[in-house]
């Protein structure tokens, strides 16, 4: 029988050990022994017993709908790509929802009630075709913020319903009609399509934003979605672009030929507080 | 109706079916968050990171060889994302929490009573090989043996970093107190 060593006080690592599971058998025996006549080692042990439990009573916490629906939408694409369906053309790697190491995932604050700035011109090839001035964003009031989250909920059952292959998303769809919509809508429900040619390119697409500097929305912010629309008459693409914290998303209307050398913002719009 | 086992939902999708992988994530998606965003103590690198791992499995399935089950084989991907995601952390000079010692517990000193951490940021605190163990091991409660296949190293050392672990943690939470160390 194992007898207690009296006078011996164990170190609380071997303490821990012991309630690890760590000690062979017969090391285990004697120190639970000693542990019994020793206040000390039994208030230890009751310490990582309390921390175990503490640990244990951590639930998962639930996912949030952005992120959900930001990884529906990177499987979507993945199973369009493995489908042979349209993809972006111009060779990159990753689908244009999954952030790369070096793509900040943080947008910077937003500003939501500056006017849009001017069209910048490129320094070669022709201008662009006169265009109206871009349309001054406003910031979401509450109660339009409201009627919004149904769609942002819609557009996540959405996407979700292409992943589960219930819905198919079309292969090249007609540019969408902006016209009576409100920019915001448009821009979730285009959420997992990613249909937006030569700015499906991470770098076309950061050298567009830095020179059409669409208000607090960051050049490498993760494209959520797009798609080929029309504003007011004009050829544009919208982007669905991740405002860097949840519920936080930014909507903007370029027009096609937009890169690094310039472009022609057509319209803008902030989602979320 | 029989409800399909993981490795027949992966097999259909390795088949071509567009439902199955779909159906694989939702049962482990809430799970694979919680041990992102413990792992990593931040929301959007948390997001991204369990972005990536369901990308790479869904990429990988036809390289799944059934040695491990298949929720062993999605949380390997998960965690070393996690991990690898913790080094380009270090490699850029941020110094993650983990990486120091372990706050000090805040004293209030009229009272004399400790304030304590909360769970998640004394998880935060602790080196990231004894986070991870413990997230898996405690906060999941993942069997000793499955954790040691995820992470690919011996049963002996995932017992030892949860002793280890525990012991900071239990110091931060205020169970142990800072001179039994």
């Amino acid at each position: 029988m194992t007898e207690r060593d009296p006078g011996r006080e164990h170190p609380v690592e071997l303490l821990a050990d012991l309630d690890a599971g760590l000690l062979d058998a017969a090391r285990a025996a004697q120190v639970r022994v000693d542990a019994e006549h020793d206040a000390r080692a039994g208030a230890v042990l009751a310490a990582l017993a309390a921390t175990r439990a503490e640990l244990a009573s951590l639930g998962d916490p639930p996912v949030p709908a952005e992120f959900a629906a930001r990884w529906d939408a990177a499987l979507a694409e993945e199973a369009r790509k493995s489908a042979g369906r349209t993809a972006p053309d111009d060779g990159t790697p990753a689908a244009p929802g999954v952030p790369t190491g070096h793509q900040s995932m943080d947008g910077a604050p937003s500003d939501q009630r500056s006017s849009l700035p001017r069209t910048t011109r490129r320094p070669e090839g022709p201008p662009p075709d006169a265009l109206r001035p871009p349309r001054r964003i406003g910031r979401l009031g509450r109660a339009r913020l409201r009627r919004l989250r149904p769609a942002l909920v819609a557009a996540a059952v959405l996407a979700a319903a292409v992943v589960g292959g219930v819905l198919r998303a079309p292969g090249n769809p007609a540019p969408l009609s902006l016209d009576g919509v409100d920019l915001a809508t448009a821009g979730v429900t285009v959420r997992g399509d990613f249909d937006v040619g030569d700015l499906a390119d991470p770098v076309r697409r950061a050298g567009c934003l830095r020179a059409v500097t669409p208000p607090g929305v960051p050049p490498d912010a993760l494209l959520l979605g797009g798609r080929d629309v029309v504003l007011d008459g004009h050829h544009g693409v919208l982007l669905l672009l991740a405002g860097g914290r949840r519920g936080h998303l930014h909507v903007v209307v370029v027009d096609p030929e937009c890169g690094p050398q310039g472009g022609t913002l057509l319209g803008a719009q902030t989602i979320g507080e | 109706m029989c409800t399909p086992t993981d490795a027949e939902l992966l097999a259909a999708h390795r088949e071509g079916d567009q439902h199955a992988f779909g159906e694989l994530v939702a049962r482990y998606r809430t799970r694979m968050w919680g041990i992102a965003v413990r792992t990593l103590h931040h929301r959007e690198d948390a997001a991204d990171v369990v972005q990536e791992a369901l990308v790479a499995a869904y990429r990988r399935a036809d390289s799944y060889r059934g040695e491990a089950s298949v929720r062993t084989w999605l949380h390997r991907i998960l965690v070393n994302a996690c991990i690898d995601r913790i080094r380009q952390e270090r490699r850029q000079g941020t110094v993650p929490l983990s990486e120091a010692e372990p706050r000090e517990r805040r004293r209030d000193v009229a009272a004399d009573v400790v304030t304590r951490l909360s769970v998640e940021d004394a998880l935060a605190a602790l080196p990231a090989p004894q986070r991870v163990a413990l997230v898996l091991v405690d906060v999941q409660g993942w069997p000793v043996g499955e954790v040691a296949e995820i992470l690919e190293i011996p049963v002996g050392t995932v017992k030892s970093r949860c002793a280890r672990g525990r012991i900071r943690l239990g110091v931060l939470l205020g169970h142990l107190r800072e001179e039994e160390r």
